[in-house]
């Protein structure tokens, strides 16, 4: 079933995504590359060690990028936190981000621009995890405990601040922490109890139900933040404004791939370990959020909109003036 | 004071000052007319640093909660960490340096943990002990602890032969030839290492609460950069560089008394 | 000297029987830290490892190009400083305040800043390192005989003259010692940058890329074993030089830290 309403989805948003390219190229003809040659053929693209990088690294391989007469050049990061300073330096052109480090970034003046969205979240992806002797069972027993997530003031942050709001709890007067440590570590402190619990994603989600039957407390994709959009394509709004031509060649390269992705799990999961250190068999079974193949402003307004209710802006934000 | 002596004295604290206040002056203005994201002026770090820190009652200096919190965690850390650092290497360095034969065979040991970088063995630390105070200060203890046991071997190893030998020729005993002739040699070496493991402290303390904290300095820093707060990144930097100011006037300040205290009694003995 | 070195072999023999034994004895849960034998196996695996290798030459690339440009920087920085008392005088409340400031706390100022990888870890680095040359120059200058000086002043000699005759020289030895202590923070420095900001090679991203998997630790820390010992290979070269260049000078320098 769930396929099916994903192909249907996949084919209405390719044919979006190629307007939306078509419009990018045309809107600023006062560029000099009128003639839609490339600005640029060569992107430095920074991506992550998760799923959602595999259209990329599918784009290279079915030769997408090569067809629109791009070389696209992929650096892995350990996280956005470390590759977005590189976009805004420009030491690399586009980057795989999640849109919530794009709309931090834009709102404190450093402009960036979604290129095309990548996912959304699904059930059971991004849960809150503790052990399994813990005596937390509840959300409400969240209250006063310390929480890692991979990065503090982000979307680990505002997704549970805001499931636990839909809970009753609030984050502020219920005294929850939040500690930054990267995602390998948790495993280990949650076995220790250098933590309370753990927001984690694949493969140590995983991991730790494996290791250490640590059992789920928390869904941080439910209620305002069910099928939250989570990743995207990103560039700086400068990069966007020089190169139009290429960034509707790259648009065009993604789609399809976004559109194989989309309807091809396998082709996800077998090219996942050239880029992630992760192995086939748990590369098969890990939960992977469905891949979208149209960028749409509703679904995005609504990312912006959460992270203004919860103070992560300081005030209202647009999200038309990122696309 | 005199008026003359009063004249000195501000020529003498003018010359000290100028530059400083000319560079910050210089900076504002260029930072003011350019606009950098990137670097922003003086002033606005100020005003940053006023607004998150200083908005408390005069009673506590005008600092905040949010400041006085974070600040003592860290401080509170980085203390417990030169001290625990301080007392073990100072220990272990003057016992290694009275024997030869210990030290020879612990030397590439030694050598080589101060030689490896302490933020490639977080991901060590944070499996061997509990996240948070207990592998903060793992971190910090492991950073700092080599300069103070170094130059203790070192300091230790100078105690002059001649003077030892009448210290025994006299039938002092192990514990008073340690106090008065083996640590006043070794002192001034011990407190340049104590001084040098301070300000990594500083370091380390930082580095410590990037991974796994809750509270402190560094925390904050690692939230303002998560925000993409350069101003507020800014005003975390100006405060260390402050702190950093201080701690060392203060050890300078402690160094010269226990140093003169020492000279008088090794001239006692 | 042979028998300095049996010895400290055996130390560190002894010690990783020690760790060894710590893990097989359950002391440490082997599920919390590899065993001993396995980091060293995974160490010795790493020389032959190409990719390792790349990183390797990266990191001492990065930490090469630092060290020059440190040099360059703080010894004639330290030459000002420590000849002119005056600029000495108003330029010691800068260099008091910018001197305990963390580089880690500047790498995120610094990616930004920078507008390269190589510029950013060589701006961290030569900020981490410049203090040890600038104060061990400027020391050395201090230190220079005020007789000798005296001298080939009233032979006529100019400021400059007297500067190269005499001060450089007698300066010599203690800036050597500020430079081997530069050495050993910068390549600690390199590392720790590549650590916090990533990047596409050297030991630091080797060691994020390993630990960004699952069961790596003995990887990760066969990594930092081999930083451990290119840092210790580099400051024993360091001191065989000073000893051999300067054999007059007795070193009292490090004090001056």
């Amino acid at each position: 079933m769930k396929f099916g309403r994903l192909r249907r989805a996949a084919s209405v948003g390719l044919v979006g995504i190629l307007a939306a390219g078509l419009f990018a190229g045309c809107g600023d003809s006062d560029d000099p590359g009128e003639d839609g040659g490339l600005e640029k053929s060569t992107i430095n693209m920074g991506t992550l060690p998760i799923p959602y990088a595999a259209p990329v690294y599918l784009a290279e391989q079915k030769g997408f990028f090569k067809a629109e007469g791009l070389t696209v050049k992929t650096e892995v990061f350990p996280g956005g936190a470390a590759a977005l300073p590189k976009l805004l330096g420009g030491q690399i052109d586009m980057m795989v981000s999640n849109h919530m480090s794009a709309i931090s970034a834009t709102a404190k003046g450093q402009k960036m621009r979604i290129l095309a969205e990548i996912d959304l979240g699904v059930e059971k992806e991004l849960p809150v995890l503790v052990a399994k002797d813990s005596p937390i069972h509840s959300p409400a027993d969240l209250k006063g405990k310390t929480i890692a997530l991979n990065t503090l003031r982000n979307l680990g942050e505002l997704t549970v601040t805001s499931a636990l709001a839909t809970a009753g709890v609030d984050v502020k007067k219920d005294n929850v922490k939040f500690t930054e440590m990267p995602f390998p570590s948790m495993v280990q402190a949650l076995e220790k109890k250098s933590v309370d619990a753990i927001w984690v994603a694949e493969p140590f989600l995983t991991d730790a139900q494996k290791k250490l039957g640590a059992r789920p407390v928390l869904d941080s994709l439910t209620g305002a933040t069910k099928e939250l959009p989570l990743d995207g394509y990103v560039a700086t709004d400068a990069f966007v404004r020089k190169n139009p031509n290429t960034v509707a060649a790259f648009k065009r390269a993604i789609a399809k791939a976004q559109q194989l992705a989309a309807t091809d799990r396998n082709a996800v999961v077998n090219i996942l370990p050239s880029y992630a250190k992760i192995d086939k068999s748990t590369a098969s079974s890990i939960v992977i959020g469905p891949f979208v193949t149209s960028t749409s402003e509703t679904r995005l307004q609504r990312v912006a909109d959460l992270m203004f209710q919860y103070g992560f802006l300081d005030k209202k934000f647009d999200i038309k003036t990122m696309l | 004071m005199k008026p003359r002596t009063l004249l000195s004295w501000v020529v003498r604290v003018l010359s000290v000052v100028w530059l400083p206040v000319v560079t910050v002056v210089v900076w504002q203005k260029v930072t003011a007319a350019k606009q950098e994201p990137f670097f922003p002026e003086p002033l606005v770090i100020w005003e940053r640093m006023r607004a998150a820190w200083f908005t408390g009652p005069a009673s506590h200096l005008w600092m905040n909660e949010e400041a006085t919190s974070n600040w003592f965690a860290s401080l509170g850390r980085m203390f417990t960490g030169w001290v625990v650092a301080g007392v073990l290497g100072i220990i272990l360095g003057v016992a290694l340096g009275r024997s030869q034969r210990v030290s020879d065979y612990l030397d590439p040991l030694l050598q080589f943990g101060r030689a490896m970088p302490p933020p490639a063995l977080v991901p060590f630390f944070i499996s061997v002990f509990k996240i948070g105070t207990q592998m903060q200060l793992a971190t910090i203890i492991f950073g700092v602890i080599w300069p103070v046991l170094l130059n203790s071997i070192d300091g230790a190893r100078s105690a002059d032969r001649v003077k030892l030998d009448t210290a025994l020729v006299f039938g002092m005993s192990r514990w008073m030839v340690l106090r008065y002739v083996i640590l006043p040699a070794a002192a001034p070496k011990i407190f340049a290492g104590l001084r040098l493991s301070l300000s990594l402290s500083l370091i380390l303390m930082v580095l410590s609460e990037l991974v796994g904290s809750t509270n402190g300095i560094g925390y904050q820093l690692l939230r303002a950069q998560r925000d993409f707060d350069v101003p507020q990144m800014w005003a975390g930097i100006v405060l260390l560089g402050v702190l950093g100011l201080v701690l060392n006037a203060l050890f300078v300040l402690v160094e010269r008394r226990v140093l003169a205290w020492h000279r008088g009694s090794q001239g006692m003995a | 000297m042979r028998q300095r070195l049996i010895r400290g072999g055996l130390g560190v023999l002894v010690f990783l029987a020690l760790a060894e034994a710590a893990t097989r004895l359950e002391i440490i849960k082997s599920s919390v830290l590899p065993p001993m034998s396995a980091v060293v196996r995974q160490a010795v695996l790493l020389t032959a490892d190409s990719e390792f290798l790349r990183d390797v030459w990266a990191t001492l690339y990065v930490w090469a190009f630092g060290m020059v440009i440190t040099v360059a920087v703080g010894v004639p920085l330290g030459v000002l400083l420590g000849s002119l008392p005056a600029v000495n005088r108003a330029a010691k409340g800068i260099v008091e305040f910018l001197r305990p400031i963390p580089s880690v706390a500047l790498v995120p100022l610094a990616i930004v800043i920078a507008q390269s990888d190589l510029g950013m870890k060589t701006t961290v680095i030569v900020y981490a390192s410049l203090w040890p040359v600038l104060i061990n120059t400027m020391y050395g200058m201090q230190e220079v005989d005020p007789l000798a000086k005296e001298t080939l002043r009233s032979y006529g000699f100019g400021r400059l003259a007297v500067l190269r005759r005499v001060a450089l020289p007698s300066a010599t030895p203690f800036i050597a010692t500020g430079v081997r202590l530069a050495a050993s923070v910068g390549l600690i420095l390199a590392v720790s940058a590549e650590l916090l900001a990533g990047g596409s090679h050297g030991i630091g991203v080797f060691i994020l890329r390993q630990s960004s998997g699952i069961d790596t630790l003995d990887e990760v820390l066969a990594a930092a074993v081999w930083a451990g010992a290119i840092g210790l290979v580099v400051n024993q070269a360091l001191i065989q030089l000073e000893r051999t260049m300067f054999r007059w000078h007795t070193v009292r320098t490090e004090a001056a830290l």
